[in-house]
């Protein structure tokens, strides 16, 4: 989208995060599975780009190089023009799972990225309360997530995400193992709010409808090894909640152009 | 389960007082019937001992202070052979989580002493450390750190990769997904194996004491017995099943203060 790029930032910036010919190989027993081959793109400030495709095309993996967290074969991954070699405190990631530790409270889990970084006490329990405040959970913070539905459950995780300041946001499948109602209302949520917070966001999803509705644009991965076959901006992200943007004209006609990338790599 | 509903003592239905009152008399009960049975000579009081006389002398040994000093004995040992074996083992069983070329050497000797009845070593520390309180130290200490190990790693080997992952993200090194991850997961296994251990410190303490000793609960057990002085046998055994029940408890009593999170309702019977 061109509004990305503010006008007075020049070319000479590079991309939030860059991905040239990469490949990442992985050994399952005795063989060798190449995942992602090949893959390139760009994503740059304040984008929101989703990444669409059939299960196993090496989507998961692609975060996974970005964060730092495991490392490629062969090409290379630069985040802001640096090449990435380990997690940065510049990126934060959310997956499907929501990873909340079962032994700690919602307010403790909430800090633990800021005690790890070593951040006093009162000022991580402050910023803590202040983000549970803001979704909506100050009243469940001594609560265990044992307590708390999944919606709550995947706010709590991106309160915790979000605690320790990442402007690049790698979230997969942060959704989708909320029911379909609980989906649709957090996703709002969570779209308004990486938007107030001027985030880069990469969304891993299955669902076409998201990725149309939420993103500034969509990247389309082939069938394993993956690699980006295809690439298309949609138009809803500014000025359109996603519900709003689901109601356009022409939403369907975006939904079926991606589908129609998608369908010859998706095997039943 | 509700946020509402914490744990907190609820009042006594009618139903719990009934409960408590079978409870109760059926102790009452069998006491009554074996001391009748004594009195009207259905049974001998040399073969099995009499209720009256077993509270007679826990009554007289304990003012006198010689039950005590023997319960003080067995308590020493196991709670000695408790907390030092139960701290070694999750100890080891923590440290192989750094090595896991280390905890791959170890595995069979986990397997086997696992496997292994562990009292058989009884004899041997009885050769090395003597008669003594030392001995039935040790043996709790070898029982108890064997089943900490293996629980602790169990624990350990429980702990979710993407929890891990999700705490280098942050920043964290290998010592923050040990003390934040790894450390707590293995806590609800390391309960467990307590749970075991308790008990299984005090029969290897009894044991200990029955093959040779000269004070406890276990060689009171042992000796009077050989004396036919059953009625002292019985008073010895209580004072090993309230010793048992107040380990019991003080275990339970860790636990929820260790796992406020993982406090589940009761168990109910489907019915």
């Amino acid at each position: 989208m061109s509004g990305a790029r503010a006008p007075g930032a020049g070319p000479a910036r590079p991309p939030r995060v860059e991905f040239l010919d990469v490949t990442k190989v992985f050994r399952q027993g005795d063989q060798e599975v190449t995942a992602v081959q090949g893959m390139s793109f760009a994503i740059h400030d304040r984008e929101f780009v989703s990444i669409i495709g059939p299960s196993g095309c090496g989507k998961s993996t692609t975060l996974k190089l970005v964060s730092g967290l495991d490392f490629p074969a062969a090409g290379a991954i630069r985040v802001d023009g640096r090449a990435v070699a380990g997690p940065s405190p510049k990126v934060g990631f959310m997956l499907q799972k929501d990873l909340l530790l079962p032994w700690r409270t919602v307010l403790e889990n909430v800090t633990i990225g800021l005690e790890i970084r070593n951040v006093p006490r009162a000022e991580r329990t402050e910023k803590a309360r202040h983000l549970l405040h803001k979704y909506g959970l100050e009243q469940f913070e001594s609560a265990y997530p044992r307590h708390l539905s999944g919606g709550m459950r995947q706010r709590v995780a991106l309160a915790r995400t979000l605690a320790v300041d990442p402007d690049i946001l790698l979230l997969d499948e942060p959704l989708s193992a909320l029911d379909y109602q609980t989906k649709l209302k957090v996703e709002e949520e969570l779209v308004r709010i990486l938007q107030e917070e001027r985030k880069t966001v990469m969304l891993i999803t299955h669902d076409i409808a998201e990725a149309v509705s939420v993103s500034d644009r969509v990247l389309v991965c082939s069938s394993r090894p993956g690699r980006i076959k295809a690439e298309m901006a949609m138009p809803f992200s500014k000025g359109h909640t996603p519900a709003e943007a689901r109601n356009r004209p022409e939403f369907l006609d975006h939904f079926n152009a991606l589908w129609r990338q998608l369908e010859a790599d998706v095997r039943v | 389960m509700s946020a509402s509903s914490p744990n907190g003592p609820r009042a006594r239905a009618p139903e719990d007082w009934r409960i408590l009152g079978w409870q109760c008399g059926i102790v009452a009960a069998v006491l009554l019937a074996w001391e009748g049975a004594i009195l009207l000579q259905y049974a001998d009081t040399f073969f099995f001992g009499r209720p009256s006389e077993v509270v007679a002398f826990l009554f007289t040994r304990t003012l006198d202070g010689y039950l005590l000093v023997n319960t003080w004995v067995t308590v020493y040992e196991v709670a000695l052979g408790f907390v030092a074996g139960t701290v070694l083992g999750t100890a080891v069983g923590w440290a192989l989580w750094w090595s896991p070329y280390w905890s791959r050497v170890l595995e069979p000797y986990a397997v086997v002493l696992n496997a292994t009845p562990k009292i058989v070593i009884a004899p041997i520390l009885i050769v090395w450390f003597g008669i003594g309180l030392t001995s039935k130290v040790m043996i709790a200490v070898s029982i108890c750190a064997v089943v900490a190990w293996l629980g602790a790693f169990d624990g350990v080997r429980a702990a979710d990769p993407d929890h891990a992952d999700m705490v280098r993200a942050v920043g964290g090194r290998r010592r923050d997904v040990f003390l934040k991850i790894v450390v707590p997961t293995s806590l609800p296994w390391i309960l467990t194996t307590m749970r075991i251990n308790i008990g299984l410190a005090l029969i290897g303490v009894i044991t200990g004491e029955f093959l040779s000793s000269t004070q406890g609960l276990g060689y009171l057990v042992d000796a009077t017995a050989k004396l036919y002085q059953l009625s002292h046998t019985f008073a010895a055994l209580a004072m090993i099943a309230a010793l048992a029940a107040v380990q019991f408890w003080l275990v339970g009593l860790l636990e929820r203060k260790l796992l406020p999170w993982a406090q589940e309702a009761e168990l109910e019977f489907i019915t």
